[in-house]
């Protein structure tokens, strides 16, 4: 089953509609309904809040001008995710921090259960360690577990290939473990 | 003890983060010119139902034509309603909380919103004084209506409830 991204709300085909026409209050109302789900993911996948910034404020100037686009045949919250998630990628790739590394294959241990020490409970203690790790393996670990993207889709919207978001997916969870226990953790 | 958590639901449990001021008032100078209002048949649709349901909840709404003394009375004039009318919207606004409302109560406001933007287009092009005064009513009338919506909403959240269910096991 996939998981519930924060993005998953209904919005009323009525404001989608007069989004299309161009009422700013329908705009408004899309932009409160979405400020926090793309904000999240752009300070999840960018790492700073000034780039999860202008990753909402991009994403939601494209939702308004395109939102003519969308056609209907999908639920209005994935192709807004959408949006947000290529305007972070393309950040992450412009950047020098983007999908540089290597693409180093590891055993595939996560596509079932990844268990993480209890300390991973703790939010402010995760949301550290996932800021040590690289972007492009934060990204993979976000897109997939929290986003509930496949590795394939992964692999598409990032232009790598399958074996690198399981390769990074597995780094991930390998380092977040030795971040979160460093006494049992294995070495990243 | 030393229960171990499943990743995903680590992620997926942390709280959603938010800019620290919202982007709104820059967001709305980079859009292109309105082209105009549109209709509002389903927003509007989606408002009556659950007003309509809202009076099994609340005596605070008033029907069309009620029996507000203050508002009804032959007395009341122009600027007495007028001034009604500003206080109402003030309450309909502060009291809508997009953050915490359900899409349904979301579209509920923008049907109201769209309707007294309907009123206020007739009220623009000088209307009779009696044609003035029941666009006046009307859209005191609609104004209590979002104030007992939103009241309502803000009622059962702040009791833990959820508003949209409440609703739904009325229908």
């Amino acid at each position: 089953m996939k998981p519930h991204s924060p993005f998953a709300i209904d919005v009323p085909d009525s404001l989608i509609q007069r989004g299309k026409r161009g009422d700013r209050k329908a705009f408004e109302q899309i932009y409160r309904l979405f400020e926090r789900p793309v904000y999240t993911l752009g300070l999840r996948l960018c790492g700073q809040p000034s780039e999860a910034q202008d990753v909402l404020q991009d994403s939601m100037i494209k939702v308004m001008t395109k939102i003519g686009e969308f056609k209907g045949q999908s639920p209005f919250w994935g192709w807004l995710r959408q949006i947000a998630v290529n305007e972070a990628l393309m950040r992450l790739r412009r950047s020098s921090r983007g999908f540089l590394e290597d693409d180093v294959h590891e055993a595939d241990l996560c596509d079932t259960v990844c268990l993480l020490p209890p300390q991973a409970a703790e939010a402010a203690q995760l949301v550290e360690a996932l800021q040590q790790l690289s972007p492009a393996t934060r990204s993979v670990l976000w897109l997939y577990h929290a986003e509930g993207f496949t590795h394939e889709e992964i692999a598409e919207q990032t232009g790598k290939s399958v074996s690198f978001s399981k390769s990074q997916l597995s780094r991930g969870t390998r380092k977040l473990r030795a971040i979160l226990e460093p006494e049992q953790g294995l070495t990243p | 003890m030393n229960t171990r958590i499943e990743l995903g639901q680590a992620l997926r449990q942390l709280p959603l983060e938010a800019p620290a001021s919202s982007l709104w008032p820059a967001l709305q100078t980079q859009l292109p010119a309105q082209p105009g209002r549109g209709l509002w048949p389903l927003a509007l649709a989606a408002s009556a139902v659950l007003l309509a349901v809202l009076l099994q909840f609340s005596g605070a709404i008033r029907l069309p034509g009620g029996s507000d003394p203050d508002i009804q009375s032959a007395g009341a004039d122009l600027a007495s309603l007028i001034d009604s009318s500003a206080r109402l919207e003030n309450s309909f606004y502060a009291l809508q909380d997009d953050d915490q409302s359900s899409a349904t109560v979301i579209a509920a406001n923008l049907g109201i919103e769209d309707r007294l933007q309907a009123i206020d287009a007739q009220l623009e092009v000088q209307p009779t004084a009696a044609e003035a005064r029941q666009l006046w009513l009307q859209r005191i009338d609609l104004l209590n209506q979002g104030v007992a919506l939103n009241r309502t909403n803000a009622a059962f959240k702040a009791e833990g409830d959820n508003f949209d269910l409440a609703l739904a096991s009325l229908n």
